[in-house]
């Protein structure tokens, strides 16, 4: 069956009007004033609120959209002859769903001339779009939706209060902490021992192993109607 | 279709589902009947493959169903209690329905069961009848070695489920589950009976219908049944009992009775209690 009918399908709602146009007010407004304000009061204010706020609210918005409870999965494997075309059409919409917001501060970063920040907020996109892939995988709406902002706000503030404490952050926690939190990374990279592009190939890495996971996850998913 | 279920077993944590369950059964349409909580969905969520036995294992036409990677075509599913949070159309669903290769019957089904009637209205915006419509339609319109359906007229009205069981009385590889009798005798050949995950009973329509015992249709919701008649089980003016044909035959003639059958399914339904 065509791909773009089931596209078509999981666009429905993909957007809910009020609630993007609030997110994205702020979102963006936050992203202008935090910005702005690095000259002078550094970047904690812009990382803080992008990295731990915002950027996770609006991942858990877009990625609720394909964490859908068993029975609606069930339905949709019918309509849709299986678990191929369900699993990555839902990774190809978090990745459209995700794109304007993400693109967009990581623009106005750039055009701000903070190039390393644009960087680290454009490799948001795939790590927030492997999570949502293999957690909805996994889990149902609700609980998949907190796991999702667990993994995109709690556990990268925990590295900054970890790199803040430590100071020379290394090895593994130091992989760990450009995959959770690249934009904290970036702010403390004098501390971490490892270099920045060791780093995002790890998280982009990391991103394509867990998205393929997710698949086999997918494939062998049992439901309990 | 040739249904075996060998020593099958399902269990929820500490438990069980079913267990212990086997019979091998020949026919086109299956009918699992049983009380809520018999373990009909249980067997079903095998059946349709959706999910492992935790023991056992189910053959349907010599195949086990969870075992295929094309079970979402090969075997057609609709549960019970359908309910969908999802922001999309009916026409969007009747749209994909309508590209996808094996689903050959969607115009006519929508048709049939009324649903052009509200292909404006958002999936999560239904009423537990129209979801189980869209349902049904999902499962009956495309093709498919077996149909396995989950109380499908639990939410519609007779005029729709009687609808649906004519349909499904012509179909091949059905296995349903349902707790009401009439919706059994109407489409099935083939009857398992459960209780408390166990098979209670079993057997074909010819073996159901020949056990001599009638269901009885009182003219009066207070009338009682005089004569050589043995009262088995009462449902309101439905009455089961123990008689010769000719014995009903008469008490109909004096009014006392509206009507009378063999009572096949309610019999054995309520004896497995």
């Amino acid at each position: 069956m065509p791909m773009w009918k089931a596209v078509k399908w999981y666009l429905r709602g993909l957007f809910p009007p009020v609630t993007t146009a609030v997110l994205f007010l702020f979102m963006f407004g936050t992203a202008y004033f935090s910005l702005a304000s690095i000259k002078n009061q550094g970047p904690g204010q812009f990382v803080t609120l992008m990295e731990y706020i915002f950027l996770p609210v609006y991942g858990v918005l877009i990625a609720s959209h394909i964490m859908r409870d068993s029975r609606t999965t069930v339905f949709e494997l019918s309509i849709f002859n299986g678990p191929a075309t369900v699993y990555w059409v839902r990774v190809l919409i978090v990745v459209l769903g995700l794109a304007p917001g993400i693109i967009g501060i990581a623009t106005m970063s750039w055009l701000r001339g903070y190039n390393s920040f644009a960087i680290s907020l454009l490799l948001k996109l795939p790590v927030y779009t492997a999570f949502a892939a293999i957690i909805a995988s996994i889990l149902d709406s609700l609980a998949g939706s907190i796991t999702f902002f667990i993994l995109t706000s709690a556990i990268p503030m925990s590295f900054r209060v970890l790199i803040q404490n430590n100071g020379s952050t290394g090895g593994i926690m130091g992989l760990l902490a450009y995959i959770f939190a690249p934009m904290t990374s970036v702010e403390f990279s004098r501390a971490l021992t490892i270099s920045r592009t060791m780093g995002y190939a790890a998280l982009l890495a990391t991103s394509l192993i867990l998205v393929l996971l997710g698949y086999v996850a997918f494939l062998g998913r049992e439901y309990s109607p | 279709m040739r249904l075996k279920v060998e020593n099958l077993g399902v269990n929820y944590g500490r438990v069980w589902g079913v267990r212990g369950l086997n019979f091998e059964a020949k026919a086109d349409r299956i009918a699992i009947v049983g009380h809520n909580g018999s373990g009909k969905t249980t067997l079903l969520s095998v059946l349709s493959g959706l999910r492992k036995p935790t023991e056992g294992r189910a053959l349907i036409n010599g195949w086990e169903p969870y075992r295929r990677s094309d079970r979402w075509t090969v075997i057609r599913y609709s549960f019970e209690k359908p309910q969908f949070s999802i922001p999309v159309k009916v026409s969007d669903l009747v749209e994909a329905l309508e590209t996808n290769e094996s689903c050959n019957r969607v115009d006519e089904l929508v048709d049939a069961l009324g649903i052009r009637e509200f292909l404006d209205h958002r999936l999560d915006g239904l009423s537990s009848g129209q979801a189980q419509l869209c349902n049904l339609l999902t499962a009956l319109a495309c093709d498919s070695e077996v149909l396995i359906l989950d109380e499908p007229t639990s939410h519609l009205d007779a005029y729709r489920a009687g609808l649906i069981d004519e349909m499904l009385s012509k179909r091949k590889g059905l296995i349903i589950a349902t707790h009401d009798p009439e919706e059994g005798e109407a489409v099935a050949d083939y009857f398992v009976i459960l209780k408390e995950g166990k098979i209670v009973w079993e057997g074909s329509r010819r073996k159901l219908f020949a056990e001599g015992i009638y269901e009885v249709t009182l003219s009066g919701i207070d009338e009682t049944i005089t004569g050589n008649v043995e009262v088995l089980h009462r449902f309101g003016a439905i009455v089961v009992v123990r008689a010769e044909e000719e014995e009903l035959i008469e008490l109909m003639r004096s009014g006392k009775i509206a009507g009378f059958k063999r009572a096949g399914l309610r019999y054995a339904y309520v004896e497995s209690r």
